[in-house]
């Protein structure tokens, strides 16, 4: 729903652009948004209190959001940054939707990448969810 | 602070809770569950001050005598279905209506025991000797004592047990069991595969409401990837650049910005609303429902005392 709005948004501002590859792209969100709904998941149950998820939660969305999908593009990026923002999941997640969507390439590897932390999260997630 | 009260005082501080914002219906679960004696009645008399006051009391509990003390209406439930509703007096009288006379009679005169039933005024009785019983239908009172037993030695320990709420419970239990057990063991899981479907889109309808209302979720999953997308989607012009990988920055961002949605979901919302969940108690409520294993898990054993 959000995305939806998203998009609605964006639509009369920026234009939305063509999808490119739109078998990647409608197989990466689904992949990302169970991966990150797993790590939510995982971090829910184990973290003591709301408010400590709260503050966990803040602190990985945040670096990571400006890293990974809404700050600078990795052109600008130093390397050291570069290299750090590289393996975070939604850098990954970014990449894997992004790519194939502005006809930037297959991303393959970003795509696997999010696969397998969609994978890795879910069996975590699963085996340590506490009530 | 809170860990440190007893179970009363947090009863007490529930109930203070619930009445802060003087409302029109309270809905009491278990209230006096592990009260001592003294602090229950003292509950008892604040519920009907409440009631007193126009407020309406809904009151869940397991304890037949609270319910006979405080209660105007009753409503009998099983597995989640109301299956009789009533006032108590009325609730009494259709399921419990036969009250038991017990009385000594170490020689009682043969005569009494070759009576008829109907002539003695009791459905059916026992005796003779010690613990000679009559059991009665109908409202009994010392004056439905069958008249050859009045004034005769047996009065010295007549006793008449009147039926309460708990007699009328157990005996409608006791049949709404003899119907469920007749019932058809393929219809009970259909019907109960329905109920737990129910029951996860009345949760997943009920959650997805809450998090349109959330100001933490309005904030981090709707309002901010769309102004910092309307923002930073503008601040790098409209131009194919070689820094976006030679798109328009404005579609790169709006592409990008989709992930946000769902970074924001799993980060920031899911973990907040789980854990506030699990420290209210809510999830192991949903374990004890009728709800798939699936949709909910139990704490292992050896994590439930972290």
């Amino acid at each position: 729903m959000a995305c939806a709005l998203l998009l609605a948004v964006a639509a009369p501002v920026y234009g939305i652009p063509a999808v490119h590859d739109a078998w990647r792209v409608a197989v990466a969100l689904p992949l990302g948004a169970v991966a990150f709904v797993s790590l939510g998941v995982l971090l829910g149950s184990l973290l003591p209190s709301a408010r400590a998820a709260q503050a966990v939660g803040l602190l990985l969305f945040f670096p990571s959001f400006l890293l990974g999908a809404g700050g600078p593009p990795p052109h600008v990026m130093g390397s050291v940054v570069k290299q750090v923002a590289g393996p975070l999941p939604l850098t990954l997640l970014t990449n894997a939707v992004r790519a194939p969507w502005l006809g930037l390439g297959p991303a393959t590897g970003s795509l696997i990448g999010v696969a397998v932390l969609a994978v890795a999260a879910t069996a975590v997630a699963a085996r340590r969810t506490a009530l | 602070m809170f860990s440190s009260l007893s179970g009363g005082e947090r009863q007490r501080l529930f109930l203070v809770l619930a009445l802060l914002n003087r409302p029109r219906l309270v809905i009491l679960d278990e209230l006096t569950q592990g009260l001592d004696p003294a602090a229950r009645r003292n509950v008892w008399a604040a519920i009907r001050q409440l009631n007193d006051e126009g407020t309406t009391v809904l009151l869940v509990t397991h304890e037949m005598d609270e319910a006979e003390a405080l209660c105007d209406r009753v409503a009998v439930m099983r597995a989640g279905h109301v299956i009789d509703a009533g006032a108590l007096a009325d609730l009494v009288e259709r399921h419990a209506s036969t009250a038991v006379i017990r009385f000594s009679m170490p020689d009682p005169p043969r005569s009494c025991w070759t009576r008829s039933a109907s002539s003695t005024g009791c459905g059916r009785w026992r005796g003779p000797g010690r613990g000679s019983r009559c059991a009665a239908t109908g409202a009994s009172s010392p004056t439905s004592v069958p008249p050859w037993c009045a004034g005769s030695r047996c009065q010295t320990d007549l006793a008449i047990s009147q039926p309460g709420l708990e007699d009328a419970l157990l005996e409608l239990l006791n049949g709404d069991q003899d119907e469920q057990t007749a019932a058809v063991s393929g219809t009970r899981r259909t019907d109960r595969r329905t109920a737990m479907s129910t029951a996860v889109g009345r949760l997943v309808r009920a959650e997805l409401k809450l998090m349109t209302r959330d100001p933490l979720v309005l904030t981090f999953v709707f309002a901010f990837p769309i102004v910092t997308m309307l923002i930073i989607g503008g601040a790098f012009g409209t131009r194919p650049d070689p820094a976006f990988d030679g798109t328009n920055p404005s579609h790169w961002y709006v592409a990008s910005y989709l992930t946000v949605v769902i970074a924001a979901t799993g980060l920031v919302m899911l973990p907040v609303h789980l854990a506030s969940y699990r420290e209210r108690g809510v999830l192991r409520r949903f374990a004890a429902s009728q709800l798939p294993a699936l949709v909910v898990r139990d704490r292992p054993a050896h994590r439930r005392a972290c």
